[in-house]
């Protein structure tokens, strides 16, 4: 422990008093029988939680985000070689055979293929916007396969949330508005990546949410 | 003003609240839960985030109140693990990328009216300081805070963020300047050069 009598910075003498002058005591929230209930609710989460299937469900789930963020690392360079082996498919039927009953995951997998189109001279800014959407229709549908949020959230992690999905939203209807004023391919591209992004760090929040609430 | 180590529970009251004894449980949290609250106040920012570690906070004492020994006061016992769970959130990732999306949307991340106290009524100068202690960026509160009120040194406070001392030190020169700003405005250099 310093000694809070030798002022640490003797241009400011007074800023060390001034705090200490504050009340350091404050009312609880809360008396004690609220306490105990508060803290039996979230016992009763953390009990709640502990299930296999539980568990089970977590372990597959970061299983799928290992697989995306690795696609994400290779998908790069593995577009070149795609390009090479694999005949030019339009971004729309791409987009048709991810809504099939393959899942998700392989919608996931056949995004990288928009490089063929780049071969093939088309568009840009066509190929990342019908990427982009592919990838975040893919992880909307993982989003929508995680456990409903815990009875008790944290308040940090539940801001996060909804400020993702604030965001998240913010851009839909930005997208929306650019669809119907005409369509603006780069900014179409745009604001889909920075949906990708948005719907990405949603899926990462809950994930580690799910996770944390399971763990004892 | 009291301190937490000034917070006194007879040891007959430590030993029934660790064989379970709810009416000596609930004497310690009255002794100790105003003395808690104001630190994880200090610490935290927000008063919703203050309930939330508060509540862990307290859960942690009671839980861990067996293996409490008295070789230290009980209140420096709690002190102890209310930092630990408020430095564990502002290192936290969920910390990080909450201020970071509170800074994407407006350059504030936190209000200054967010740390002002719930008690009603409070003194002018009380308010101006609180107002001041908000100001800062979370890090640099805690940093002054501990430094300056609960009398951490700069070793323990690297220890307790996991960081070097100078960045403790840094942190609170950054806190002072802030602070000495907000008491002392820098004076108009015009009126100053005008003849």
């Amino acid at each position: 422990m310093h000694n809070p009598l030798e002022p640490s910075n003797s241009q400011m003498p007074a800023c060390g008093d001034r705090l200490r002058r504050l009340p350091s005591e404050m009312l609880p929230p809360y008396n004690w029988q609220e306490f105990q209930l508060r803290s039996e609710q979230r016992c009763a989460a953390g009990k709640d939680g502990l299930d296999w299937r539980h568990v089970a469900a977590a372990a597959a789930l970061l299983l799928i985000v290992c697989g995306i963020a690795v696609w994400g690392r290779v998908g790069g360079s593995g577009r070149h070689v795609m390009a090479e082996g694999i005949p030019a498919e339009r971004p729309a039927d791409r987009m048709s055979n991810a809504r099939g009953p393959a899942g998700d995951v392989d919608a996931l997998r056949e995004v990288p293929s928009g490089a063929d189109d780049v071969r093939s001279g088309r568009a840009g800014a066509d190929v990342q916007t019908a990427d982009a959407a592919l990838r975040s229709r893919a992880i909307e549908s993982w989003l929508a396969t995680l456990p409903r949020e815990p009875v008790v959230v944290r308040v940090g992690t539940r801001a996060a949330v909804a400020r993702l999905e604030d965001r998240i939203a913010q851009v839909d209807d930005l997208l929306t508005s650019v669809r119907l004023n005409g369509m603006h391919a780069d900014r179409l591209a745009v604001l889909q990546q920075e949906r990708v992004r948005l719907v990405g760090s949603l899926a990462q929040v809950r994930y580690a949410e799910v996770v944390a609430s399971e763990s004892p | 003003m009291a301190r937490f180590v000034e917070i006194d529970v007879p040891p007959d009251v430590l030993a029934s609240a660790r064989f379970g004894s709810e009416r000596a449980q609930a004497a310690i949290y009255a002794a100790v839960a105003p003395a808690t609250f104001g630190l994880v106040r200090r610490l935290a920012g927000s008063r919703a985030l203050a309930e939330d570690l508060f509540q862990e906070t307290m859960m942690a004492v009671f839980q861990g109140l067996s293996g409490f020994r008295g070789e230290a006061p009980l209140g420096a016992w709690v002190r102890q693990i209310a930092v630990s769970k408020c430095l564990m959130y502002l290192r936290s990732p969920w910390h990080c990328a909450r201020l970071r999306l509170s800074s994407e949307r407006d350059s504030n991340a936190l209000s200054l009216d967010a740390l002002l106290p719930a008690t009603p009524g409070p003194r002018a100068e009380s308010l101006d300081v609180e107002r001041a202690l908000a100001s800062l960026a979370p890090t640099a509160r805690a940093v002054v805070w501990l430094f300056e009120v609960e009398g951490y040194s700069h070793e323990e406070i690297a220890q307790s963020f996991g960081r070097s001392v100078s960045f403790s030190k840094s942190q609170l020169a950054r806190a002072h300047t802030r602070l000495r700003e907000w008491f002392e405005p820098p004076v108009d250099r015009q009126t100053c050069t005008t003849p």
